[in-house]
């Protein structure tokens, strides 16, 4: 009979206690109305201010090459709106100086192009409408390619193959040409070396995880072993090599 | 007994109370619904099948049904196209890492192209500064630009979707959203991604984007002659990637961010043609695969030139 005693009050309790959480539940169907009254009728979220987009610099992006016609096609003078041939005035005025220092005219030209200290290291100086080679023949503007060539044997073998250079059109020769430029429509021949750009700035992408906050790489905590050779000395054996352990 | 119908003063206020709380919550909880806009929703989208499961006539209704809302949001009419892998053709990029100036032009070219958000940003390409004679990816500048390129002291390597011909991303997608095709590119179906983004967290060269927001675009400068697997707008809540341009490489054409390279140091092809620029140098330069260690096969490659003596 103990046991009975014992689970009494247990099985009576739920009928003793008020019930409390039932007692405010005619409150449901007015609040039920203010939520839908709220959700039809009340406002939409305030709108955003406008988001500012960024723009495409379409001239930074254009594909048109570097120099344009340039080199490709013999030069032109606008003079007194006609356009004249080199050969125009070179014809009545020889100007035969082999050295590039002294000259009065084309002073705009800056010649920096390794050995050459000369303009007719490239210009025949009898036609001045052609270029010409180390041998003496003459080369047509059009095909400047093989001026170059004489000297960057290895670079025209790579631009004939197609890795060195740009490309632009179709890859698919059946459905279009595809357009290879050539040495002057990127490069200056009076000055190949290219000089130094200001890149585009980075768009700022949404920051996922993977991108987090970037900083520049923080060479003290570079593990790689290459990258500290090189910043301790010449290639790890030179005085300054041992310099890392001794800190 | 008549205690428990008694209301008194503290069960009035819990329970009342109580209710409060719940249907504000319910409130909160139905807030996003409010912003709804329902003319963007239509039966044929929310029926529309899985792109491989459609018939070319369903296709046709889909692109009709895109090309109206683009035109309605754009007042433009879109060129969309359907363009189908071409036969016997796998792509291949190449990309010269000692030419790279990091100047960023295909980044901005791919932008123009493939009309991805301007606001907030999202860019396929991400070019990665490190010092030179270092692969340290960890510690790579993604945010270089305040000095002239290229840095004397750094390399460039870019980095975009890498096609991989064992690809992680469509592994790990629930709903079949992305798969490889026959010509080798990734693509995705835009109206098919859930936006789970296991995609995004599988790629181990981080070319997977979200959209986070409704992506926005200037009406004059969205391109309008699109993809439906590319470049066709996409709505906030689906991922994309670049897809090697292709509404315009299975046309033949080259990809957007080969054209404005200013060095040449990308390159396009299709890797079953011997004669094509890519194959004869896969066949004769140095090639570099990043993260070849975790199996994913990629068609992008990273090569160098040997070192011509002249300085360049």
């Amino acid at each position: 009979m103990a046991p009975e005693q014992n689970e009494l009050p247990k099985m009576d309790s739920p009928e003793k206690r008020p019930l409390q959480y039932g007692s405010g539940s005619w409150l449901l169907g007015p609040l039920f109305l203010g939520v839908a009254a709220w959700f039809f009728l009340g406002m939409k979220s305030p709108d955003l201010p406008p988001k500012k987009l960024y723009p495409i610099n379409q001239s930074a992006i254009s594909t048109a090459p570097r120099r344009k016609m340039i080199g490709v096609q013999p030069p032109k003078i606008h003079i007194n709106g006609f356009d004249r041939t080199c050969n125009d005035c070179h014809n009545s005025f020889k100007s035969e100086t082999p050295k590039i220092k002294g000259r009065l005219q084309h002073k705009e030209i800056i010649l920096e192009h390794a050995i050459n200290t000369s303009c007719f290291s490239c210009h025949d100086q009898k036609d001045r409408n052609y270029l010409i080679s180390l041998k003496g023949e003459k080369i047509e503007y059009p095909a400047v390619v093989n001026l170059c060539a004489q000297c960057h044997v290895r670079i025209h073998r790579d631009w004939v193959k197609g890795s060195h250079g740009r490309s632009n059109g179709y890859w698919d020769t059946r459905k279009g040409p595809m357009k290879r430029l050539k040495c002057t429509q990127c490069h200056d021949p009076h000055q190949p070396r290219h000089p130094a750009m200001d890149p585009l700035k980075p768009l700022p992408g949404p920051h996922t995880l993977r991108m987090g906050e970037q900083t520049e790489p923080r060479e003290e905590e570079s593990e790689d072993v290459l990258y500290l050779l090189k910043k301790n000395g010449s290639g790890g054996f030179g005085p300054k090599a041992g310099k890392k352990e001794k800190r | 007994m008549s205690g428990e119908q008694k209301m008194n003063r503290r069960s009035f206020l819990r329970g009342s109370l109580g209710a409060a709380g719940g249907m504000a919550a319910v409130a909160a909880a139905l807030t996003p619904l409010k912003d709804l806009d329902l003319s963007e929703m239509t039966v044929d989208h929310f029926l529309q099948k899985h792109y491989k499961e459609m018939s070319p006539k369903e296709i046709d209704q889909v692109i009709e049904r895109i090309s109206k809302e683009v035109e309605e949001r754009y007042d433009l009419r879109p060129e969309l196209k359907d363009v189908k892998p071409m036969d016997g053709v796998e792509f291949t990029y190449l990309l010269n890492l000692g030419r790279c100036i990091g100047c960023r032009k295909c980044v901005h070219a791919c932008v123009a192209e493939n009309n991805q958000s301007r606001s907030p940003e999202i860019q396929y390409i991400r070019v990665l500064e490190m010092p030179r004679g270092s692969v340290n990816l960890e510690h790579s500048n993604h945010h270089y630009g305040d000095k002239k390129v290229p840095s004397k002291d750094h390399f460039y390597m870019p980095v975009q979707c890498h096609q991989c011909d064992n690809p992680p991303c469509v592994k790990v997608c629930p709903v079949e959203a992305t798969w490889k095709e026959d010509d080798g590119i990734v693509v995705i179906d835009y109206d098919w991604c859930i936006g789970c983004r296991y995609c995004e967290a599988a790629c181990p060269y981080w070319a997977r984007r979200f959209n986070f927001a409704e992506p926005e675009i200037p009406k004059k400068d969205l391109n309008p002659k699109m993809g439906y697997l590319s470049n066709r707008p996409r709505h906030k809540g689906v991922m994309e990637k670049c897809h090697f341009c292709l509404h315009r490489t299975r046309e033949g054409k080259l990809p957007a961010c080969l054209e404005v390279c200013p060095v040449g140091a990308r390159k396009f092809g299709n890797i079953n043609d011997p004669n094509s620029e890519v194959v004869q140098i896969l066949k004769t330069k140095r090639i570099f695969i990043l993260k070849q260690e975790v199996g994913t096969k990629p068609r992008f490659f990273y090569y160098f030139d040997e070192d011509y003596g002249f300085g360049d």
